[in-house]
């Protein structure tokens, strides 16, 4: 079987590729690092209520918002990514279908056990709750993982012909178990760092160091994931990212850089410049993630060689709306917390 | 047929998308619509320095929040989710046409939930002023929300200029844009009420809830009134074909297209009553009732703006299944497997014809039926069918069934997919039995050529008489043959005797008493307005008695004789023989005697398509089961109560609505003639078939048990369609004649017929059934000339009304009629009958000992004592 048979028509797109790309790699950076804070947020309140700690109730009290942000901030590069590789991505979803619907179940259920752990947290109750909720979220986080990852394997979508039973999952696929690994310490390095920068917020405490121990660790033990992960990737990727290609070896060294500033900056428990360089780092990151993407499906599809309409006013709405909605957001931050109280 | 298929069988046919769309949608507008309520509500709190007003508002926001953030926003994710699992295609082209319209949606929400969740984390701790801003501003970014999703789901219904290359702004600005986005705002206006009324019973101060419940029915009933007045706008702004669908073509949907006004006065009405004070457990058991109001009233007009799209996901561009219009016409010549990515058959053989109908099925079924599932279950509609009338179901898909896409794809994978519903999900259905034939024994009567004076020829005049005998349900054939008869003296001049004699007729033993075999006489009165005695026909003739003379053609006939073929001792025999004798008027002495079959068959292949079984041993007959389904079908495509009619106990004669110069019968005069109506409406359905498709409804099954193409134009291997023309053509000179006749009934069933041998519609010459036929002079152009018998076509040239046809007309010397020496149409001598060789050679064997034509081979002493030296018949004196 030729796995590029089987690779849909993609349809045309409005504007070059290159806008769709980077604008998934800002948005998904955004929503990965919410995603870190909500799993590694969620980790550090079952933490500070297993010590009994009492700024859980009022730390684990933020995680509903955070939940809704991930959420928006997931639709972004979701949208993008369905642009320029919607004809991979649908495929992917529908051979998992059962598994892809199910997030949305696992996501409602998700949603209102935290905001019942924020209910019962104030009488000092639901840690049930929360446990329940982390463990629905990470399902999700496990189904994200496999579909986005067997949307760039063809080689395995074979499953699907003459009809898909929606039940597969991609955890064959070598990549599978450092990816979620290596997002799963992610998250509990960002958990830590939450915790740290609320404690410090907070006047303080011992939070901060615990908060900043747990970011420091985790973020050695991911990075032996991520290379864990870099060499499960395919040959010529791996090699593209060890010098064949320019771009991909850069941005890796970057986002290595980047990552041992942030590991610095824990090592010395300062949590802002740990949370400065953590940013980079993820930013840099998806930008690698792009590239090895890219570069895994290099022999079946391109999204250069997408067909472009050349319609650009959409374009210019949509930043104009971007801007306005951004400001807008700031003015109603500023009114929230910059004005006087009621 | 470029994605993988979810194979979805019992949760099929849209069942995600239904459940997760129609609680999303409620709320969704519940989101929208509390964006105004909640800043309203907090300003006229401080106005009236309300602290119970203002914990109102607050204790509202958590609960808005709750419902509208929490599950309105997952689920709108996960209709998302849903549509690009189950309609992929469709998914990317809203996502590639509109994707920094879900750009900028996607910056709405997020200024919404931003603004949302300080609303509500940050009540009573900010200005008043600020807290209000940030309030409106949510109103706002959830407004602007739905103008951007109101703007693509309207796309999908009406594309308008987008179709045309118009790009982003043509298909976001589209022509149902302004009134859907007026409509959705009032909705949500009135959801927000409704939802306030649910938590304003919680408020402990008697006067701030008053107040509530009052502001709550404003947000209410205005709403519901604004509503229906953008609703009548928005039916206005749908092409006018999904406004039919919606209005007229499909009793279901009409149903919910009635309801919505029910709900819209029901939601105004109950929440007027809400004014009243009522006891505290009747406003709230009445909120809720008021709310399930609000839900349906919703619900109905998302079902029918769903409803009114298809066959369509994106209206002109792409049919529910997924196949792009402009492709349908490639896949019907190419196939779609060769070139589907996802499955296994590529090229279908007798092996795979059932695996790959199912794959077949999967792409273009699944997506809108379900296999035992709550969703448009396929085995109900499909469970009547077997193969023949499933394949003809399929075909006929997209034409006069306006909400079904057509099938894409070649004969081979509609045969294929056909078989596959019919065998694959149903087990299969047993087919049409062949039937080898019976050599029942003929009783040719002698004939002295040395000494006998007479001749006597006897015939039928159609070749066969088709009889409908569901009489119960309807009937639009009765059991009616006529027979006919010409007495000839021999001699040196031959001649026709039209005085003095008695022509008597009297059927074979065992065909005398059709009454016990048929309850035609019990619904005669009901189905012709008269009621003849037992065993006796609508002309008054039964199964013996005298023929009378008609002068015009010199020939004695007796009309409408009700023969049925049910012998009484069971089975089926089409052709039972009447035995016809010539008397001397004065003396009753026996001159001549004569056998001829009165062909009449109830192989009428109803069932093939709309199920049920066949009434008499397998082999003919319209069952019950079968008649009342005809009616239901025509009672759903033609808005009429037939059913309910037959199921009263007064079934209908088909031509007392529409005419049909058989019977001479008026019906409607607006309403098609019969024959137009009946070939015009199942030629949509039977379209590019050959002969076959003739004897799907007509005894003429080369395997069946009548056979009734059967004369000399069968052996030489000449069927229906070189005179007829094919089904497409026939039903055309049909319905054109009656759109002509200003008909409006005749153009929407020629519109998907494309004639098969005429170059155009244009080309096709129309003709009133009955009267203009098929012409034997377009073949047979001269006597002594052989037309020739592989390229002849007779279609298209028709006789010029009832005196020119074949049966009424006669030889050159205007003495003996064709018909009395060639026999029937569709039974001229030779004839090979199934049921005995000669059944239908009588005359000829008896006269000549042969069964050819009479008078054929130089065998003019039949009549002739002295020897003939001109054919005079032919050529005249």
């Amino acid at each position: 079987m030729n796995p590029g048979a089987l690779i849909p028509t993609p349809d045309a797109i409005p504007v070059g590729w290159v806008w769709f790309e980077g604008l998934n790699i800002l948005t998904f950076a955004l929503h990965i690092l919410m995603v870190n804070v909500l799993v590694g947020g969620a980790a550090a309140a079952l933490y500070l209520r297993w010590r009994r700690d009492p700024a859980a109730a009022a730390f684990s009290g933020r995680l509903p918002t955070v939940f809704a942000l991930t959420v928006n901030f997931g639709v972004a590069p979701l949208l993008f990514l369905q642009v320029i590789y919607g004809n991979l991505f649908y495929t992917s979803s529908i051979l998992s279908a059962g598994w892809w619907l199910a997030v949305v179940g696992l996501l409602i259920c998700g949603y209102y056990l935290l905001y019942i752990h924020q209910h019962a947290a104030r009488r000092g109750g639901g840690g049930g709750s929360l446990l329940l909720g982390l463990g629905l979220i990470l399902c999700i986080a496990l189904v994200m993982t496999s579909v986005v990852s067997l949307m760039i394997r063809p080689t395995a979508w074979s499953v699907g012909i003459g009809g898909s039973a929606g039940a597969f999952l991609n955890v064959s696929d070598p990549t599978f178990a450092p990816r979620s690994l290596h997002f799963l310490f992610a998250s509990l390095a960002v958990g830590g760092l939450a915790l740290a920068l609320y404690a410090r917020c907070s006047g303080g405490g011992a939070n901060v160091e615990a908060g900043m121990k747990a970011f420091f660790v985790f973020t050695l033990v991911q990075m032996a994931t991520g290379l864990w992960w870099l060499m499960a990737l395919g040959r010529p990727v791996l090699l593209a990212f060890l010098g064949d290609s320019p771009l991909a070896t850069a941005t890796l060294l970057a986002a290595v850089a980047c990552s041992v500033g942030a590991l610095a900056a824990g090592a010395a428990r300062k949590p802002v410049p740990a949370a400065a360089w953590t940013v980079l780092t993820v930013l840099a990151m998806a930008g690698v993630r792009a590239l090895a993407r890219s570069a895994t499906l290099a022999p079946w599809f391109s999204p250069a060689s997408l067909k472009v309409t050349g319609e650009f006013s959409p374009l210019v709405f949509f930043l104009g709306t971007l801007a306005v909605g951004l400001a807008v957001v700031a003015y109603m931050l500023r009114l929230a917390f910059g004005g006087k109280e009621g | 047929m470029q994605y993988p298929i979810w194979e979805l069988t019992t949760l099929g046919g849209g069942f995600f998308i239904a459940l997760i769309a129609v609680f999303h949608v409620f709320v969704a507008h519940f989101a929208v619509g509390g964006g105004f309520f909640l800043p309203v509500f907090e300003s006229m709190a401080y106005k009236r320095e309300s602290p119970a007003l203002l914990d109102y508002v607050k204790k509202h926001t958590k609960f808005f929040l709750l419902v509208t953030m929490v599950f309105g926003g997952m689920t709108g994710v996960g209709i998302w989710f849903t549509i690009s699992v189950l309609a992929p295609a469709a998914t990317s082209t809203l996502i590639h046409t509109f994707v920094f319209g879900w750009a900028a949606e996607w910056v709405c929400f997020l200024a919404e939930i931003v603004a949302l969740l300080l609303y509500h984390y940050r009540f009573d701790k900010m200005r008043r002023r600020d807290h209000l801003v940030v309030g409106w501003l949510y109103c706002v970014f959830a407004w602007l929300s739905l103008l951007l999703i109101n703007g693509i789901i309207g796309f999908m219904l009406t594309p308008g200029g987008w179709l045309e290359g118009g790009g982003f702004w043509a298909g976001f600005f589209n022509p149902s844009f302004w009134p859907s986005l007026f409509f959705r705002t009032s909705m949500a206006a009135m959801i927000a009420g409704l939802f306030g009324f649910i938590t304003a019973h919680r408020i402990p101060d008697a006067e701030a809830r008053e107040a509530v419940y009052r502001a709550c029915v404003r947000w209410t009933v205005i709403p519901v009134l604004l509503a229906v007045g953008f609703g009548w706008w928005y039916t206005a702004a749908l092409p006018p074909e999904a406004l039919e669908r919606l209005a007229v073509k499909a009793a279901r949907i009409t149903r919910f297209y009635r309801l919505a006004p029910v709900f819209a006065a029901a939601t105004f009405v109950a929440g007027a009553v809400l004014l009243v004070r009522l006891p505290r457990g009747a406003r709230v058991a009445l909120s809720a009732v008021l709310l399930v109001f609000g839900f349906c009233f919703l619900g109905s007009f998302e079902f029918l703006r769903e409803a009114a799209r298809k066959p369509y996901l994106i209206h002109g561009f792409m049919y529910s299944t997924q196949v792009r219009t402009a492709d349908v016409a490639r896949f019907a010549e190419t196939g779609v497997l060769p070139t589907a990515r996802w499955v296994r058959h590529h090229e279908i053989t007798d092996a795979n014809r059932v695996e790959a109908g199912r794959e077949l099925f999967q792409m273009q079924c699944s997506p809108c039926h379900s296999v035992g599932g709550p969703m448009n279950d396929i085995l109900p509609l499909t469970e009547k069918y077997p193969v023949i009338g499933m394949d003809a179901k399929l075909s006929g898909m997209g034409k006069l069934q306006s909400m079904m896409p057509p099938f894409a794809g070649n004969l081979a994978e509609r045969l294929a997919l056909a078989t596959y519903i019919v065998d694959g999900l149903h087990g299969g259905k047993p087919g049409n039995i062949p039937f080898a034939g019976r050599n029942l024994p003929v009783d040719i009567p002698s004939f002295d050529r040395e000494k006998a004076e007479y001749v006597l020829l006897a015939w039928n005049n159609l070749g066969m008489h088709c009889i409908s005998d569901a009489y119960a349900e309807w009937v639009l054939l009765p059991p009616a043959n006529d027979l006919f008869a010409q007495l000839v003296r021999r001699g040196d001049k031959p001649a026709v005797v039209t005085s003095g004699v008695r022509i008597t007729y009297f059927v074979e033993p065992g065909f005398e008493n059709p009454s016990k075999v048929c309850d035609f006489w019990t619904h005669a009165k009901s189905l012709f307005g008269a009621q003849p005695p037992d065993n006796v026909g609508l002309a008054g003739n039964g199964l013996k008695g005298e023929m009378k003379y008609h002068e015009d053609h010199k020939w004695f006939e007796a009309a409408l004789i009700p023969v049925k073929p049910y012998p009484e001792t069971g089975g089926f025999n089409p052709y039972p023989l009447f035995t016809v004798q010539a008397r001397d008027e004065k003396t009753g002495e026996l001159l001549a005697e004569t056998r001829t079959a009165a062909p009449t068959s109830t192989e009428m292949g109803c069932k093939n398509c709309h199920g049920g079984p066949w009434k008499v041993d397998n082999l003919a007959g319209i069952s019950a089961r079968t008649g009342r389904d005809v009616l239901m079908s025509h009672d759903r495509l033609s808005n009429t109560e037939l059913a309910a009619a037959a199921q009263g106990g007064a079934p209908r004669l088909c031509q007392s609505c529409h005419p049909d110069p058989v019977l001479g019968a008026e019906g409607q005069p607006g309403l098609l003639n019969l024959p137009a109506a009946i070939h015009g409406f199942h030629a949509n359905f039977l379209s590019g078939r050959g002969s076959e498709a003739c004897a799907y409804c007509h005894p003429n099954r080369p395997d069946g048990p009548t056979r009734c193409l059967r004369g000399v134009h069968a052996q030489a291997d000449i069927g229906c369609v070189r005179c007829h023309g094919y089904l497409e053509d026939h039903a055309l000179s049909l319905l054109k004649h009656e759109d002509e006749a200003g008909k409006a009934g005749a153009r929407r069933l020629m519109a998907n017929l494309s004639p098969r041998l005429g170059e155009s519609k244009e080309a096709i010459n129309p003709r009133l059934p009955w009267m203009q036929e098929p012409d034997c002079a377009t073949c047979h152009v001269a006597y002594g000339v052989k037309p020739d018998r592989k390229t002849s076509v007779a279609f298209n040239a028709w006789t010029r009304g009832g005196p020119g046809l074949y049966r009424f007309t006669g030889d050159k010397l205007g003495a003996l009629a064709c018909i009395a020496c060639h026999n029937s149409p569709h039974a001229n001598y030779p004839t090979v009958n199934k049921y005995g060789r000669n059944r239908d050679n009588i005359g000829p064997m008896q006269y000549q000992g042969n069964p050819r034509t009479i008078g054929a081979d130089g065998n003019c002493g039949v009549c002739h004592l002295k020897e003939v030296t001109a054919n005079a018949h032919h050529t005249g004196r």
